[in-house]
């Protein structure tokens, strides 16, 4: 016999008992007609063990009558058991979980557990949940917990009409009063930040062009618009292959990865005569991309986070909502007019204009302001802020002085145009620009 | 006329023994300069792109560990030797695991890592 194999079962028994308690699903089988299964009107599917199953599984069984186990605020454990004197089974049931419960904050937590007499067992508890599941499909449930602290199942319910709907439900289902609490709660919103997958393509979200070796070549979306009938979305031509060049990039979101791809390089060029013959120069840094259709157009959309002021403090890049491009911003940009971007890496930051129309090296016509911006922010869609989630179209940022993150170099939209071509479509639907 | 072409020759030689130099040596880099250690490099047909990992406290890039140095058809490229030579490089003689110092123009495009065009890269001697 292999000597390692004995040390192999050790430590898979030490993983099964400790783990057994871990939210982690399993597949695991259930009799057909046990209260677990119960899942009326459900398709067929792999049943999956969580830590609840596992808890109703301890109740009919190593502990009768158990009905939990949580750990106060003060890191003390808490025993529910419908039967005291399945105290030690019960501790000793939960021996990994009363160890792990002593670490890290809790390092000083009473030692003894506190055991409470409860009503229902977990099991109880758990098949009321299973019967109720149901009812999540509704539009007005937002969620379903067996509350082991109130020895109860909660519901969360979108308003009043809906807590006296789920009650009647409940009472013909024959789940005991007393058993339910529903109550209502607001509607769970999805957290993401702007260096996430998006499904809907807007102006503030992290792509990626290629990286070069051992860097990682991140950068901002610009805005979406429409250029020669196809959609594109513009970023800064220094986040493509080659800068100031064709060159047939391909762009990810967030990453440069299979699967990630939402668009190629379309339009992109060298310098130029853009001041008149004899000179080489160009009005912008930006590129068009166009999109490959995996995913939806967020026409007119920039994301935008909370404003981030302080440059010392780590910029909150938490997605809170999209502001609606009404208009493209017109005319001279005064020195001292405010101008705001979202970026992947500082969020959204605003500022002032501190030099209009600067040639800086061989472009153009760029403006300098007072906005925060980092690498990365590269492409960031900028813009006028009007107040109720509308803005106006200003441009697009691409770098600033080294050394002064408090910075930074834009391009007007109207110098993205003249470079590289008419762009249509920039706007919210409904605001014709 | 044999002192003329006898001055003549000598300045002839002068010349080209300045032009094969090179940069004087111990020349001071001008500008924004920052030195690291190249850990990638990427030609590119606009720029050969150069990762380099900052050394902190360099004057340019406060903060930045990692950076992106363009050398173009522009860059000015030599190679500094042990024994304190430095003659003209091109972009192929810089090699990962090399120290450089470069100078910078001082406007930085904000892509991650961030890009810098350098006006000069002088590939150093190992430590």
């Amino acid at each position: 016999m292999n000597g390692l194999r004995p040390r192999y079962v050790l430590a898979a028994l030490t993983l099964w008992v400790s783990g057994g308690c871990a939210d982690l699903p399993v597949v695991a089988p259930v009799a057909d007609g046990s209260p677990l299964n119960a899942k009326a009107g459900r398709p067929p599917q792999q049943q999956i063990w969580t830590s609840d199953d596992e808890y109703a599984r301890v109740a009919r069984a190593e502990v009768p009558g158990f009905a939990g186990f949580y750990l106060e605020d003060d890191g003390t454990p808490v025993i529910l058991l419908k039967d005291h004197r399945q105290r030690a089974a019960a501790e000793r049931y939960l021996a990994p979980q009363l160890a792990r419960a002593r670490r890290g904050r809790n390092a000083g937590a009473p030692q003894q557990p506190i055991v409470r007499k409860v009503t229902h067992d977990f099991a109880d508890l758990k098949g009321w949940f299973d019967k109720l599941d149901v009812l999540t499909f509704r539009e007005d449930v937002y969620m379903l917990d067996v509350d082991e602290v109130d020895n109860q199942v909660s519901m969360g319910v979108r308003d009043e009409a809906a807590i006296k709907a789920i009650r009647r439900e409940a009472a013909r289902m024959g789940v005991p009063p007393g058993v339910l609490n529903v109550e209502i709660r607001r509607p769970p919103e999805m957290r993401a930040t702007l260096q996430d997958w998006t499904p809907t393509l807007m102006g503030g979200y992290q792509i990626q062009g290629p990286p070069t070796a051992e860097s990682t070549g991140e950068c901002t979306y610009g805005f979406n618009a429409v250029y020669q009938g196809m959609w594109m979305f513009v970023t800064a031509s220094h986040c493509t292959y080659t800068t100031f060049a064709m060159g047939n990039t391909i762009i990810g979101q967030p990453y440069y990865r299979q699967g990630y791809e939402i668009g190629s390089e379309y339009a992109d060029r060298g310098m130029y005569a853009c001041a008149g013959v004899n000179t080489s120069c160009r009005k912008s840094d930006a590129a068009y991309i166009k999109l490959n259709g995996s995913r939806t157009v967020g026409q007119g959309k920039i994301a935008y986070t909370p404003f981030n002021v302080d440059p010392t403090v780590a910029p909150n890049l938490e997605v809170i909502g999209q502001y609606d491009i009404i208009r493209r911003y017109a005319g001279p940009l005064e020195v001292g007019t405010y101008l705001d971007k979202t970026g992947r890496t500082t969020g959204s930051t605003y500022g002032q204009i501190k030099e209009a129309c600067v040639k800086i090296g061989q472009l153009i016509c760029q403006d300098i302001s007072s906005v925060w911006s980092d690498g990365g922010d590269s492409g960031a869609p900028m813009y006028v802020w009007l107040g109720n989630d509308q803005v106006e179209l200003y441009g697009v940022l691409w770098g600033g002085p080294e050394g002064d993150v408090t910075t930074t170099y834009s391009s007007r939209l109207s110098g993205i145009e003249q470079d590289l071509g008419p762009l249509t479509a920039l706007c919210a639907p409904g605001w014709g620009c | 006329m044999w002192q003329m072409t006898t001055l003549l020759t000598a300045a002839l030689v002068c010349v080209a023994i300045a032009s094969c130099a090179g940069a004087p040596n111990g020349s001071a880099d001008v500008g924004r300069t920052l030195e690291g250690v190249i850990v990638g490099i990427d030609p590119r047909p606009d720029a050969t792109r150069v990762v380099i990992e900052v050394e902190p406290g360099a004057p340019a890039a406060p903060g930045r560990k990692t950076v992106i140095l363009l050398a173009g058809l522009e860059t000015e490229i030599f190679i500094q030797r042990a024994d304190g030579t430095v003659h003209r490089g091109r972009a192929a003689d810089m090699v990962v695991g090399a120290r450089v110092r470069a100078e910078i123009t001082g406007v930085e495009r904000r892509s991650l890592p961030p890009q810098y065009e350098a006006v000069r890269l002088r590939v150093l001697p190992l430590r």
